[in-house]
């Protein structure tokens, strides 16, 4: 979509403020127009030139009255303004925020947290004051051509004169665009470069110190703030140059004026009144057309740029869909969460994936052919060694990762949009990185479940978590802090477990959820889990109680199956699956692959 | 412009301890001394130019009325004219010159922030989300950018051109200048007692916004999670609640100031009208020409711009003020870990000593109990307890992330607090289960962004530990980009790029915290092999669950609940049929309780 396009599309989400905005700007500027009007009748009264037939003293409390109109549309301006910008920030972020949650497509090309943030709080700024500006540029505009209009009929040639001056800056600076975007382009990027490193040196700062690797990574963050320092000196500066250095130049129009009509002003037929009417119409056509410049005409190549790096943000399919007006809930209720899922309809009889495939772009790796079954209330573990393709295997099949063949079925119906369809309540999910919230324990492991409507404590057992709650300061309402830094590993994977149990899905998936935890509370969390009568389990492990406690075991190697069966029947028939079991390198002729 | 300045707040709490704030300014625009002296002078000939000019209209305006020959017209127009140009000239240097200083104080306050924050406590980063840092180094310093470059050019220089105005109208006539210093008096005063109501306000609504950003940072990152546990709903409801927070402060905030700003239109609009009276009545009893009326009226209207710009700036002084507090704040943060007077580690392994060694982290209880226990230079020691037994709390009070509420530790006969921390850290070398990875290139995470490193020492290190296969699959090999948290990378090759890391080090002790748990059982012995290199000459801690890991120690300990229940030799205790080593080997689990 175009940037106008987008910005008009922005801009209009809110009707009833724009309305509201534009008519408080209509009545300043058009009090401001007629002041002028009467500060030249009062001059030309005083000097007896013709006035209105007024007295001064009229005229002067005219004025006043005047100055009153004009400060209740400033007033008004104002108070509209702030809150009507404030919206079309928050729609925009709502929206960025939701459909950036969203998103599917390949990890590789998204920028990092930090940078996400910078955009969502410089990019999103830009965005909103360009178009919270709107009814003050173009009202200013038609209060200059008025005020134009009105010299003109006073005194063409004068005006023609003193306006030139105006507009031959204003043009200047438009020819300035590209630069001007240029700089700003290199400036935004550079911004975001830092605060990606801000970002993730404070994500990872216990293995930066560990490693004693402060001095390192300042010296880096050193020199991307260095060169941030040189571009935004050229981007902010050369702005602030073009929009203010010439704040002026209607005075040097004002004084080519007094030249070339000195003849005029002497002779009466240009009066004191005239010349200050210029003075303060000039002012009104120089701001209004500065203001287009540096509110309008400026900002237009950024906001091509911010549009873009809000638009990095999401999906291609969803690029269009930061325009929406967006709910935002900033009075009244709250959206209500449902309470539960809906189980309609789930049951899971049988779960299959006929000719599986997946290779990552630009490799070979990725996983091939792959032919899986799952019934009712059976145990599977998917094993292989590190390369082999279990987590490929595991995210193909719930849709994180797209399939470049096979066909996957959900109780014989062809499942084309696994994304949609398995999440919770249908499938959940442990994955191999645990991920956790700053907020409770409680409400890391419910993410919004309504507490009475499920078994949280049969999900803490089945993770079997209970015993560290437990010891936990204040329990299932202890706050995890950033990243989930006060809990240790093993807790950290077990309440994601805890999660996806609570979930109570037909079919559970987990990567590999036993490493770090002592073979006692391993032993006990298979046993809990293939003691579940009617979940699917699929898991993704190496670890030999999970072995030992499968209905069925799926070796992978090199991203194909290699051997499928009981535990007993492949260690007597799959040299993989004992290799696996034992644990053995092997020798040079056999490469390890990679994912 | 109007819209803008509804943001504008008067002159700051003078309660902020206005010797720090100009400390903090001083140091950041001292070494650009030359620089901001050019600033002066030249916004001073501004000031100046611009005052002289409407005496040369006055002027003309008095001999044009009385019908001067017109040779003296137009030379009086030209020197208007070229004055004016002269202006515009100086403001534009005057404007770049102050841009530059500004933005260049601002970046080094921001690489001094991040240095700072990045040397505190852990304590202190437990409690801060990345997002949130990024808004108080990042967004604090940027507010305060923008407000250097200008500071100088609208506060100073409108402050100094206001009282060239008032006082060039004294000149003129005393009753004039009387009124209009009184008005302009007035209007300052007004805006001077609103002033502070907004300071805090704006601080909160900082606040609201940097939580805000800190919780979108998180969930973004788990957007993947968010997505396959289906917590969406919940999720954005709770992006409303922040949003609503941050709704609320800042409309409160930019109510209050627009209330300033209000005020100080209707003093414009009653000061023109007082302008043009007073002149009107000065001329109407010939106490002054025409002329003067109009210089009157000019010098009025000249008087709004510096009103204008002093309370805008002045509001943007406001807010750079809430952002200094913040900055300061930060500054005024501490770390509680005091580096030591330095000294030298002894050559070759270090033993390791925990004496009487009790902790609890910042809120909690105790972790660990009197921890008591020495292992010898070169040995393996193995640290065995359920998850949460405190293994890895004894392995970040080795690096000293935290000190230990009693008790002492010390390596190689010295206390680990007269070291120097960095020198400390260079001692030990950590793998942990968890790997850290940045958004970066594969060289950047193994070398920590040091260019010193030279590649070959790269290589010939992936080439000792096997990992010459996975290197050459890599797209661009060493300038690959990694995302962070793992992307592009399974489990198991991030944890053979944390072991390439720490083979980088020359380290005298090596802990490995549970660092086989997530490997493939091939991958492991493939580190196992490179472990044994490494362990050659140095101490070792092993937090591990493998039997083969244990069979390397030395020594066992076995911890519960932060205290120790067991310690002595490997083979000893494997034979104690009444030690509890003996019974985890014995329960017939090849992997042993941990």
């Amino acid at each position: 979509m175009k940037s106008w396009k987008f910005i008009l599309r922005i801009g209009l989400n809110q009707p009833g403020l724009l309305a509201a905005n534009t008519g408080a700007v209509v009545v300043w500027k058009a009090a401001t127009l007629v002041i002028g009007l009467v500060t030249r009748n009062v001059l030309d009264t005083l000097s007896d030139d013709a006035g209105l037939g007024l007295s001064v003293w009229t005229l002067v409390a005219l004025l006043l009255a005047l100055g009153i109109v004009e400060f209740v549309g400033v007033a008004g301006e104002a108070l509209v303004f702030h809150l009507r910008k404030f919206v079309i920030g928050a729609s925009l972020r709502t929206n960025v925020f939701n459909r950036g949650l969203d998103r599917s497509d390949d990890q590789a090309v998204r920028p990092s947290s930090g940078d996400a943030v910078n955009r969502f709080r410089q990019d999103v700024e830009y965005l909103t004051e360009f178009v919270a500006e709107w009814p003050l540029v173009f009202i200013g505009l038609a209060e200059g051509a008025v005020a134009f209009v009105v010299l003109a009929y006073v005194d063409a040639l004068a005006t023609v004169v003193v306006v030139v001056p105006v507009v031959s800056v204003f043009v200047v600076t438009a020819l300035a665009r590209q630069r001007i975007e240029r700089y700003r382009r290199d400036s935004r990027e550079s911004a975001g470069s830092v605060s990606g490193l801000i970002g993730t040196m404070f994500a990872t700062v216990e293995t930066i110190k560990v490693a004693n690797a402060e001095p390192r990574v300042m010296k880096r963050f050193d020199d991307l703030n260095a060169a941030r320092a040189a571009l935004t000196i050229k981007d902010e500066v050369f702005g602030q140059v073009v929009r203010s250095g010439f704040s002026q130049i209607t005075t040097v129009g004002l004084g080519v004026i007094l030249m070339i009509g000195a003849q005029a002003i002497r002779s009466g037929d240009f009066s004191v009144g005239d010349f200050a009417l210029f003075v303060i119409y000039l002012k009104a056509i120089q701001d209004a057309v500065q203001h287009f410049g540096s509110a309008f005409l400026r900002p237009l190549p950024q906001v091509k740029v911010s549009k873009e790096r809000l638009e990095g943000l999401l999906d291609d399919s969803s690029k269009g869909r930061l325009i929406e007006p967006a709910a935002l809930h900033l009075r009244g209720d709250l959206p209500v969460l449902p309470k539960t899922l809906a189980r309609d309809g789930i049951r899971l009889d049988v779960f299959e994936a006929s000719d599986l495939s997946y290779i990552y772009p630009k490799s070979d790796n990725g996983i091939r052919n792959i032919n899986l079954r799952l019934e009712r209330g059976s145990f599977t573990v998917i094993a292989g060694r590190v390369g082999s393709g279990k987590t490929t295997l595991l995210r193909v099949l719930l849709g994180l990762l797209p399939t470049t063949a096979g066909v996957i079925r959900w109780n014989g119906n062809v499942v084309d949009d696994p994304e949609k369809k398995f999440i919770p309540p249908r499938v959940a999910y442990t994955p191999q990185v645990p991920r956790l919230f700053s907020e409770s324990v409680r409400d890391n492991i419910l993410l919004g479940l309504s507490e009475t409507d499920v078994d949280l404590g049969g999900a803490i057992d089945a993770a079997v978590l209970e015993r560290d709650i437990v010891d936990l300061e204040n329990g299932l309402d202890t706050v995890i802090g950033p990243r989930g830094i006060k809990l240790s590993g093993g807790q950290q994977r077990r309440t994601v477990a805890a999660r996806m149990f609570v979930r109570d899905p037909e079919l559970l998936v987990i990567d590999d959820l036993s490493s770090g935890l002592d073979v006692e509370t391993e032993e006990t969390l298979w046993e809990r889990l293939f003691t579940r009568p009617d979940t699917v389990a699929l898991v993704a492990s190496n670890r030999r109680s999970a072995l030992r406690w499968a209905d069925n075991i799926i070796v992978l190697k090199s991203g194909r199956v290699e051997a499928t069966g009981k535990l007993d029947d492949l260690l007597e028939s799959s040299e993989e699956m004992r290799r696996l079991w034992r644990g053995e390198i092997d020798d040079q002729a056999d490469e390890m692959e990679t994912v | 412009m109007v819209a803008k300045s509804i943001e504008s707040l008067v002159e700051p709490k003078v309660s902020i301890p206005f010797r720090q704030y100009t400390a903090l300014l001083g140091k950041y625009l001292r070494p650009q001394m030359r620089l901001v002296i050019v600033v002066a002078v030249l916004l001073f000939t501004n000031i100046a130019l611009q005052l002289i000019n409407p005496q040369i209209l006055r002027y003309f305006i008095d001999e044009a009325l009385a019908g001067s020959a017109l040779n003296r017209l137009i030379i009086a127009a030209s020197f208007f004219t070229g004055i004016a140009l002269v202006q515009q000239v100086v403001n534009v240097f005057a404007t770049y010159t102050s841009g530059k200083v500004g933005w260049t104080a601002t970046n080094a306050l921001r690489g001094d922030l991040a240095r700072h924050c990045l040397s505190l406590d852990m304590s202190f980063h437990n409690e801060h989300t990345p997002g949130e840092m990024i808004e108080r180094i990042d967004g604090d310093s940027n507010q305060l950018g923008g407000f250097f470059s200008t500071f100088v050019i609208h506060i100073v220089g409108n402050g100094f051109l206001l009282v060239g105005i008032l006082a060039l109208l004294f000149r003129e006539d005393w009753r004039a200048g009387l009124a209009l210093t009184a008005f302009a008096v007035f209007t300052l005063f007004v805006l001077y007692r609103i002033k502070n109501i907004t300071v805090s306000h704006w601080k909160a609504t900082r606040e609201a916004s940097a939580n805000t950003f800190g919780f979108l940072e998180e969930r973004l990152s788990g957007a993947e999670d968010i997505r396959t546990s289906a917590a969406k709903p919940y999720v954005m409801r709770r992006f409303y609640e922040f949003m609503r927070a941050w709704f609320r402060k800042e409309m409160r905030a930019s109510f209050m100031t627009s209330t300033v700003l209000n005020t100080t239109w209707f003093l414009f609009a009653v000061g023109n009208a007082l302008a043009l009276g007073v002149g009107a009545y000065l001329f109407m009893n010939d106490q002054i020409t025409i002329g003067t009326v109009y210089l009157i009226f000019h010098y009025t209207n000249s008087l709004r711009q510096p009103i204008e710009a002093l309370t805008h700036q002045l509001d943007a002084l406001q807010k750079a003020t809430a952002s200094i507090v913040r900055i300061l704040e930060l500054f005024e943060t501490k770390k509680t870990l005091e580096d030591g007077n330095g000294l030298e580690f002894p050559d070759g392994a270090l033993s390791i000593e925990f004496d009487d060694v009790s902790f609890a982290y910042n809120t909690g209880d105790a972790v660990l109990h009197d921890i008591s226990f020495a292992v010898r230079p070169g040995r393996v020691l193995g640290l065995l307890g359920r998850t949460g037994s405190g293994k890895t709390t004894i392995t970040r009070l080795l690096f000293r992330l935290y000190d230990p509420d009693e008790g002492k530790i010390v390596l190689g006969g010295r206390d680990v607090r007269d070291a120097k921390i960095s020198d400390l850290r260079d001692q030990i070398a950590l793998v942990t289960q968890d790997v850290r990875l940045f958004h970066g290139t594969v060289r950047d995470n193994l070398t920590f962004f040091d260019p010193a490193v030279p590649d070959e020492r790269l290589t010939e290190i992936i080439r000792e530990l096997g990992l010459t296969q996975w290197f050459d699959g890599l797209p661009k090999g060493l300038d690959t980009e990694l995302q962070a948290d793992g992307g592009g990378l399974s489990a198991g090759e991030a944890q053979l790029l944390a072991f390439t890391r720490v083979f980088l080090k020359d380290p005298r002790i090596v802990i490995l915290d549970e660092a086989s748990s997530r490997l493939d059982r091939s991958t492991e012995q493939l580190i196992e092999r490179a472990v044994d290199k490494l362990v050659e000459g140095r101490t070792v801690i092993v937090i591990a669950h493998h039997l083969p890991t244990l069979e390397r120690c030395d020594e066992i300990i076995i911890l519960e609940d932060g205290k120790i229940v067991e310690h002595g030799d490997r083979k000893e205790l494997a034979a104690n049929p009444k030690a509890r080593f003996y019974e985890l080997l014995q329960t017939g689990l090849e992997e042993v309780l941990a």
